[in-house]
């Protein structure tokens, strides 16, 4: 029996103090920026907080359970001035994904929903001293109250919710007495709306103008219409032009206004936010009210929102696209599908980041007064050990997304000069070009391989484009003097319109690269490196053409 | 038992990935040894994991983990009114033979509760 199995006394535990574990951090600030378009309302949460700790760090971040007919569709997540968006995938494999890189210790961000209702952000790779901001987007509807009004509630805290209860420690919510500065900024048209339920007389706002708000109370927008105007958007028909659609046609873009559909419809709800048709043909539409009379310029800053809501209303399913190809195209965060980023390898210093909670404001703890947002003072604590301030190390050069180990950043070009020199080398000493080309070819894709980005950025997803690289290369190669000659017999005057020809595949050459750089963020490694053999083959082919066509040559 | 890795470490505890971060950065779980790119699991990992979720199970929030772990006094758990079992830390989701402490328990609580005075005397 070790020193651990004697007992003492059962009771002497629950009247120790509490052992202090590892603090929670805290948000710097929050902004909510609301924009009305009733019956919707498209909510933008920015939520700053600052790794104080002098570790990398992964830092998990437990919100309120959603509303019911609450959509989430966007992440971005801001660290250290770098955007890093969130792309869909099937929730399993995205949590895989996101725990694999974690533990090699690459950046990794993942956005899902607990239990199909609690959502939860992990952001692992969050350097020393460094602040984050996470934007999340959702669309949600407002609730219709008598007399032509409708009303909005948000809460920037949480409180104790029993379903959240249930979650692992890990992923709990987390609250704390501790207040941050919350502002609230709200733009509609020809609306009125008045804030309430905070600590201040209620008071009508000024549409695009930043308010102070408590971030342990609970915020009640209550809007009404103005000019003559009605909230009731029951007049327009699914039947008629006017709402944003999601169709179970497969097309480019799956989401447009409606067009005359000349078949069934169907609603479940008395509010018109969705309304089902179905076409003779078979095909599914479901369609969410336009909150303006169809101006394209009204509905262009919430599209992606409403998008996202009709979606969610689209739950048959139709061929060829299912329910859930709607959602994942519109990317509706689901119980099946997550928002994922993954960084490259050798982004991070090599380090297992240490895994930190983040805590919302508690809403229990009621407050008497909320002083405007620059002079909101933190309460004091009252159940948290205030974290200690470590030394933090001096950031000297920030790591970009893409880049390769960024110690050594220098050593990663060496070899494609040392490759450049040995193909000069090679030509210099007249071996045979064909084969020189060849190994240099290999030699240089196999760099490129190094670089590859990763599964589910951006970049990797438009890397079909690096298809234009190869163009100059083969153009100039076609357009040279013996393809033409076999093609044609024709040799007279060709010189005339080869040779700018040759030199404007040149200049292309080198200007796609740059162009891809743009295009493929995040892989600038690699399309350079890619670029560089385009160049190289152009340049030769080019060259070959021209020296072919000088006179005397 | 041997060595695990990160991944093997999940399936024999059946917890989750970030579970598992969160008990290592709060010190419930030892940090894994060999560093990043060898990190190894062993027996005092999973133990660690074990009792930690054990008492998890009956709802103490993670402070009072921590401070029943911390304590030698053993962790108390309702059977039922009146009746209080208390259970050294070191034993809890570590025990391979558990029927033999249950018999001997048993016999204990009915020899302690029961109104009828035993024949054997």
């Amino acid at each position: 029996m070790s020193a651990n199995t004697l007992l003492v006394d059962p009771l002497a535990a629950l009247f120790r103090p509490a052992l202090s574990g590892l603090p929670p951090l805290v948000l710097d600030d929050a902004e909510i920026e609301v924009q009305l378009c009733v019956p919707l309302a498209v909510i933008v949460a920015v939520r700053r907080f600052t790794n104080n700790s002098d570790r990398l760090i992964e830092a998990v971040l437990t919100l309120p359970p959603i509303a019911p007919d609450e959509v989430l569709y966007r992440l971005l997540v801001r660290i250290g001035g770098v955007d890093y968006q969130g792309v869909p995938q099937s929730a399993r494999r995205a949590r895989r994904e996101h725990d694999v890189a974690i533990a090699n210790g690459q950046r990794a961000i993942l956005y899902e929903l607990l239990g199909g209702r609690i959502p939860l952000v992990s952001i692992a790779g969050i350097e020393p001293a460094t602040q984050v901001e996470v934007v999340t987007w959702s669309v949600k509807p407002v609730t219709r109250l008598a007399g032509n009004t409708a009303r909005l509630d948000i809460a920037l805290g949480a409180g104790s919710d029993a379903s959240a209860a249930r979650l692992g420690h890990a992923d709990a919510i987390v609250t704390t007495a501790e207040r941050h500065a919350a502002s609230l900024r709200v733009s509609a048209e020809a609306l009125q709306v008045t804030i309430s339920g905070q600590p201040y007389p209620d008071q009508i706002l000024q549409i695009n103008e930043a308010i102070g708000v408590e971030c342990g109370t609970p915020i009640v927008l209550d809007i009404m219409a103005l000019k003559g105007r009605s909230l009731d958007r029951s007049e327009w028909q699914v039947d008629k032009s006017g709402g944003w659609e999601v169709t179970s046609e497969r097309s480019f873009e799956t989401f447009r206004h409606p067009t005359n559909p000349g078949g069934r419809i169907s609603s479940d709800r008395d509010d018109w936010i969705y309304g089902r048709v179905s076409t003779a043909t078979g095909i599914v539409k479901v369609t969410a009210p336009l909150h303006d009379d169809g101006n394209w310029w009204g509905v262009a800053p919430v599209a992606q929102g409403m998008r996202a809501f009709a979606a969610t209303g689209f739950v048959e399913a139709a061929t060829p696209q299912t329910g859930a190809d709607v959602l994942r195209a519109a990317n509706v965060l689901t119980r099946k599908t997550s928002l994922v980023f993954i960084g490259p390898e050798g982004e991070l210093p090599d380090e297992i980041p240490q895994l930190r909670k983040l805590a919302l404001a508690a809403m229990d703890v009621s407050e008497t007064s909320v002083p405007s947002l620059p002079q909101l003072e933190p309460v004091p604590e009252v159940w948290m050990e205030p974290p200690q301030e470590p030394d933090l190390p001096v950031k000297e050069s920030p790591i970009m997304p893409g880049a390769g180990a960024s110690r050594r950043d220098w050593l990663t070009w060496m070899e494609i000069p040392f490759l450049v020199a040995l193909l000069v080398t090679a030509w210099w000493l007249n071996l045979p070009v064909t084969q020189s080309l060849a190994v240099f070819a290999v030699a240089i894709l196999l760099v490129a391989m190094r670089f590859r980005p990763a599964r589910g950025t951006v970049a990797r997803r438009r890397s079909p484009l690096l298809v234009l690289l190869a163009l100059p290369p083969v153009a100039s190669f076609l357009g040279g003097p013996l393809p033409w000659q076999m093609a044609t017999g024709d040799m007279a005057r060709i010189a005339d319109w080869m040779i700018p020809f040759q030199l404007g595949m040149s200049v292309s050459a080198l200007l796609l690269p740059i162009a891809l750089v743009i295009a493929l963020p995040g892989a600038r490694h690699f399309v350079l490196v890619l670029g560089l053999l385009a160049v190289v083959l152009t340049f030769l082919l080019a060259a070959t053409s021209i020296i072919t066509l000088s006179p005397g040559a | 038992m041997t060595a695990l890795k990160f991944d093997e470490l999940v399936r024999t505890t059946g917890t989750t990935p970030r579970q598992i971060r969160y008990l290592i950065a709060e010190g419930f779980v030892p940090p894994p040894s060999g560093g990043r790119t060898y990190a190894t699991y062993g027996t005092q990992h999973v133990t660690a994991i074990r009792r930690y979720e054990r008492l998890r199970g009956p709802g103490f929030p993670p402070a009072a983990i921590r401070l029943l772990l911390d304590a030698r006094e053993g962790v108390p758990v309702a059977i039922v009114s009146g009746l209080t079992l208390v259970i050294a830390p070191d034993l809890i989701g570590n025990v391979d033979d558990v029927s033999a402490i249950v018999r001997k328990t048993a016999a204990k609580i009915e020899e302690l509760l029961t109104k009828e005075v035993s024949d054997v005397r």
